[in-house]
């Protein structure tokens, strides 16, 4: 499939290890643009190749007056303005949402093509059967040319057959993965095959997909089966063509799960690479808990999180923090009742966003020295959630909802 | 950039984010301090490099130079500490995209870690593909240069290039 859509995209037959400018379809920007050269374009009197192809998605600083939101995202608004971008692509507050899931959701992410985001968990859209890459530094030269270099990765295909089990989540797919990989697919693609794709829903697969570079792999890819056109079928804003993988495609090697050996994983205190089954870490103490980032924070993992906590209520000695991925999933939260669920358990329930996930934003999990927190979300090293000096652990809704009940990490009842 | 030619610094493989700079410096990356990380620069696997690198010297590693987590500032330290480039069998994305980006010549070649021992001295040729150590004498062939990332760095970085491409003066 990398092949497929990157000879498109270069107009050339293109094969691993080649070098090539690729045309961009679509660029998804955060409203955090500090990371680069935010002024190179105006600065040097250029315009953005194709406003149309330009979508700018509020998910950092949905209160502007705290943390790194002060350089104000108001500039962003008048850029976008100035630079013609149209006002359906600009996802302020109100229609605001992660800039790795908003995309999807506004059919944006288009299969077949290549996508670029902004910010570094891109591959998330692999899941549409995009090559979804993370520009960062380049950002401001994507923006400008609507290209982007690249050298064409080796392949690993993992074929999954099965299904999960319940209470399992792409959480616990990523963190396998990396255990077993093991730096193994640094510089890679990964590319999905076999049956068991057909029951992971979109939620699941973008879950799955948006850990690529924790992985060390530049992006995954995912076919574009039924499931993939049902959720474009009223959403996508361009005609597509999806490419399939062919029977005889070569692979740098394979990989083969059965989805139903997956079970709740646990990484951390501190590393993401530290990983365990959940029941050697059960027992651990907890005092807050997160739900949200573009890891999780989709329908099924607040749904997940309403399953375990119906009825029951979260401990005295713990906050829990939910943080919808945008303002679709809350909207559909909300419809499904599960907000209702979560606060009646005792939760609190925060404007879409990136939230919790990254130090610099603000909310009310913000973590303080000592603290020990389970969270959904996509990193665990010292500081990312606050204080250097408060711990954290990776695991997926079900497994972070039952810890919040119980305050220490556990086994679902 | 044609001839790259110094003091041969060896690496192995993986060698990551945390092998660069201890996650105790963690703090001084956060608040954006990125010189003072500079002196701190690989100092778990070989404290003596700061002290004893010098304008030209090349880093010579072996698979995944660069993985784990993307930490900002490295590429900088690298070029501030007078490295010239780094060549490894493979590179993380981030670290390889960071650093052609930037101008920093962060070069594949399967061939050269075999050929070096720490310490040598190699020069090599990235238009001719030839390299040889000077320590020992020996020439060796290597890979064809991608020429597009030749590009990339002749231009000096990513910024320039795309000015160019565009056809704005610099």
């Amino acid at each position: 499939m990398t092949e497929k859509i990157l000879s498109r995209a270069s107009g050339r037959d293109v094969r691993v290890g080649d070098f090539l400018w690729a045309k961009v379809h679509t660029v998804s920007l955060p409203d955090l643009t500090g990371f680069f050269d935010f002024e190179f374009i105006e600065r040097n009197g250029l315009r953005v190749w194709d406003p149309e192809r330009v979508l700018i998605c509020m998910d950092h600083f949905m209160y502007p007056s705290h943390g790194l939101g002060v350089a104000g995202i108001s500039k962003l608004r008048a850029w976008a303005k100035r630079q013609g971008i149209p006002a359906r692509n600009l996802f302020d507050i109100g229609r605001h949402g992660l800039s790795h899931q908003v995309p999807a959701e506004a059919g944006m992410a288009i299969p077949g093509t290549v996508y670029v985001a902004a910010d570094t968990q891109a591959s998330t859209a692999g899941a549409l059967n995009c090559f979804a890459l993370a520009s960062l530094e380049a950002t401001p030269y994507v923006l400008a040319t609507g290209e982007t270099w690249l050298k064409i990765p080796p392949v690993i295909r993992i074929h999954l057959t099965g299904t999960l089990r319940p209470g399992v989540l792409s959480r616990d797919i990523c963190l396998k993965l990396m255990d077993d990989l093991q730096g193994r697919a640094v510089g890679k693609v990964i590319e999905f095959s076999g049956p068991g794709i057909a029951n992971l829903s979109m939620d699941l697969r973008m879950g799955v997909a948006n850990g690529a570079n924790h992985l060390g792999a530049i992006t995954m890819v995912f076919p574009a089966d039924k499931v993939v056109t049902d959720y474009l079928a009223k959403r996508a804003r361009y005609p597509y063509e999806a490419v399939q993988a062919d029977d005889d495609a070569a692979y740098g090697s394979v990989l083969e799960y059965d989805l139903g050996d997956f079970e709740p994983m646990v990484a951390g205190p501190d590393n993401p690479h530290c990983i365990q089954p959940l029941g050697k870490l059960s027992g651990v103490p907890i005092t807050a808990a997160y739900i949200g980032s573009c890891a999780s924070g989709r329908l099924d993992d607040l749904a997940a999180a309403a399953t375990v906590l119906h009825g029951r209520k979260v401990s005295s000695d713990v906050r829990l923090v939910v943080t919808p991925i945008s303002s679709e999933v809350m909207q559909q939260a909300s419809a499904a009742g599960y907000i209702t669920t979560l606060t009646e358990a005792g939760a609190t329930v925060t404007t879409p966003g990136c939230g919790a996930c990254f130090h610099g934003n603000t909310s009310p999990l913000y973590l303080d020295d000592e603290e020990v927190c389970v969270t959904t979300s996509v990193e665990n090293w010292p500081g990312r959630m606050g204080s250097h000096k408060a711990h954290i652990y990776i695991a997926n809704a079900a497994v972070v909802s039952e810890a919040a009940v119980r305050g220490r990490l556990g086994e679902g009842a | 950039m044609k001839v790259l030619s110094g003091r041969v610094w060896k690496f192995g493989d993986n060698i990551d984010s945390h092998v660069f700079l201890a996650s105790r410096f963690d703090p001084m990356v956060r608040a954006r301090e990125y010189l003072n990380v500079v002196p701190h620069v690989l100092e778990e696997v070989r404290p003596e490099f700061v002290h004893e690198v010098s304008q030209g010297d090349l880093v010579v590693a072996g698979e995944a130079f660069g993985s784990g987590k993307h930490v900002h500032g490295v590429v900088n330290a690298l070029r501030i500490l007078g490295i010239e480039a780094v060549i490894a069998r493979s590179f993380a994305n981030t670290f390889e995209k960071e650093a052609i980006n930037t101008g920093f010549p962060a070069l594949t070649y399967d061939t050269v870690h075999g050929n070096v021992a720490d310490g040598d001295r190699l020069e090599l040729d990235v238009t001719t593909f030839q390299a040889r150590n000077l320590t020992t004498g020996r020439t060796f062939d290597v890979e064809p240069t991608d020429l597009g990332i030749l590009e990339i760095l002749d231009a000096g970085g990513l910024a320039a290039l795309t000015l160019q491409r565009l056809g704005i003066p610099a």
